[in-house]
């Protein structure tokens, strides 16, 4: 059932991830990035932080390093698991303050684009792409009805 | 109470193995030289084979009715085909327009020596990287030169998997392509994702009426074709060196139509 369960959730997460970059090719914007599965992982990691769900996760960032880019095998592996780990800690951790969760989201968002880092466009693609997949995951939370 | 606060940490332990166990798989990869992470794309293909059952249809349709029946099959038949044709003849159309309109930007002359095998955009990844469809199964090679339906170089094949190759653009911050002017003048094209570099590496004769810089057979490059359209930039010698920076005037869309030009 363990098995079956983990399964489903890459199978979900790498539909997700797939759709992602769908998305992206067809917004074909530089200043753009919109990412359903980070919003996806950030719920994960708040709502549902399990170790179940490090196989998906990492099966997810291998599928990823394998088909869709040019890094090292375990590239996103490592990212992935850093972003689900961090916004759980940080959630955990932080004191309680007005925008935590807004904080909380951009500084992985941050995480969760390290590799391109070096990219000129970084830190206006990271602001401008926050902003909307942050209203992404307030729409998520809003229908899922979601206690964060 | 205990319980319920140890067990995120130990969840967060169970995380960290995994993340020193993803770092040991690249390490595996980089001393394999990516023989691991190349494996899949390069024996796996995403092609699939669809039965045509039109004609058996047709034919089994006309054994079973009669000859009334058989007049009303004919007569589909021919509509079917006059279908096929007016298709035909609109494609027929749509191409000369294309050829036409490549012919005038065209460096090449004869295109005899070349096919042009189509391709399309798959999906792109975090790192500005397209992915396209074909790859090994179509020949195609790393460094192929990839062109946009006027006939301008969009980008190369930075890596060539079974049936999808990865597509390096002017988008890309990798992006690095050497390229000639009329005069042999040599010049190295760069992008940092943002804007396009052009340095010059070699100037021989400078005037002010190139045109175009195109990619040249002695860069390994399959022919002439244009890159950058120099009448839109400002460009101008300074101590026998041009260097400019420019923004992309011919970007892509998701649904461009993009060719591989290979030597028959």
């Amino acid at each position: 059932m363990n098995l079956l369960n983990s399964l489903t959730n890459l199978i979900f997460f790498s539909i997700t991830l797939i759709a992602e970059n769908f998305f992206n090719l067809i917004i074909f914007n530089k200043y753009l990035s919109i990412s359903p599965f980070y919003v996806l992982l950030f719920i994960f990691s708040l709502t549902r932080f399990n170790n179940k769900n490090i196989f998906p996760i990492m099966g997810t960032g291998l599928i990823y390093d394998i088909f869709f880019s040019e890094n090292f095998l375990g590239v996103y592996a490592i990212v992935f698991l850093l972003v689900s780990v961090s916004i759980n800690y940080t959630y955990e951790k932080l004191v309680d303050f007005n925008f935590k969760l807004v904080f909380i989201f951009g500084l992985n968002y941050i995480i969760y684009n390290i590799p391109n880092i070096l990219s000129f466009n970084f830190v206006t693609t990271i602001t401008f792409s926050i902003f909307v997949n942050y209203l992404l995951f307030l729409l998520i939370k809003k229908v899922m009805r979601l206690r964060v | 109470m205990v319980e319920a606060q140890s067990k995120p940490k130990r969840s967060y332990v169970l995380y960290i193995l995994f993340i020193f166990l993803s770092s040991l798989l690249i390490l595996v990869d980089y001393f394999s030289n990516k023989e691991i992470s190349s494996y899949f794309p390069k024996s796996l293909t995403f092609e699939f084979n669809l039965n045509v059952f039109e004609s058996n249809y047709i034919d089994s349709f006309n054994s079973l009715l009669t000859s009334r029946a058989e007049l009303v099959s004919e007569n589909i038949r021919l509509e079917q085909e006059v279908k096929s044709l007016r298709a035909l003849e609109i494609e027929n159309k749509s191409l000369q327009e294309k050829i036409e309109s490549f012919e005038n930007i065209s460096l090449i002359k004869n295109f005899d020596n070349m096919n042009f095998i189509e391709t399309s955009l798959i999906i792109k990844n975090a790192s500005n990287e397209f992915l396209i469809s074909g790859g090994t199964n179509q020949n195609f090679q790393n460094g192929d030169l990839v062109l946009d339906d006027k006939g301008y170089v969009v980008g190369y094949l930075r890596e060539v998997f079974y049936s999808y190759s990865i597509l390096e653009t002017f988008l890309s911050q990798n992006f690095k392509i050497q390229l000639l002017d009329k005069y042999n003048n040599e010049y190295l094209l760069s992008s940092d994702g943002n804007q396009l570099s052009l340095s010059s590496i070699n100037i021989l004769t400078f005037n002010t009426d190139i045109d175009f810089l195109f990619t040249d057979i002695s860069y390994n490059h399959s022919g002439k074709f244009p890159v950058v359209d120099t009448r839109s930039i400002n460009f101008e010698l300074v101590n026998n060196q041009i260097n400019s920076s420019f923004n992309f005037s011919n970007i892509f869309t998701f649904n461009t139509q993009l060719f591989i030009p290979k030597s028959k």
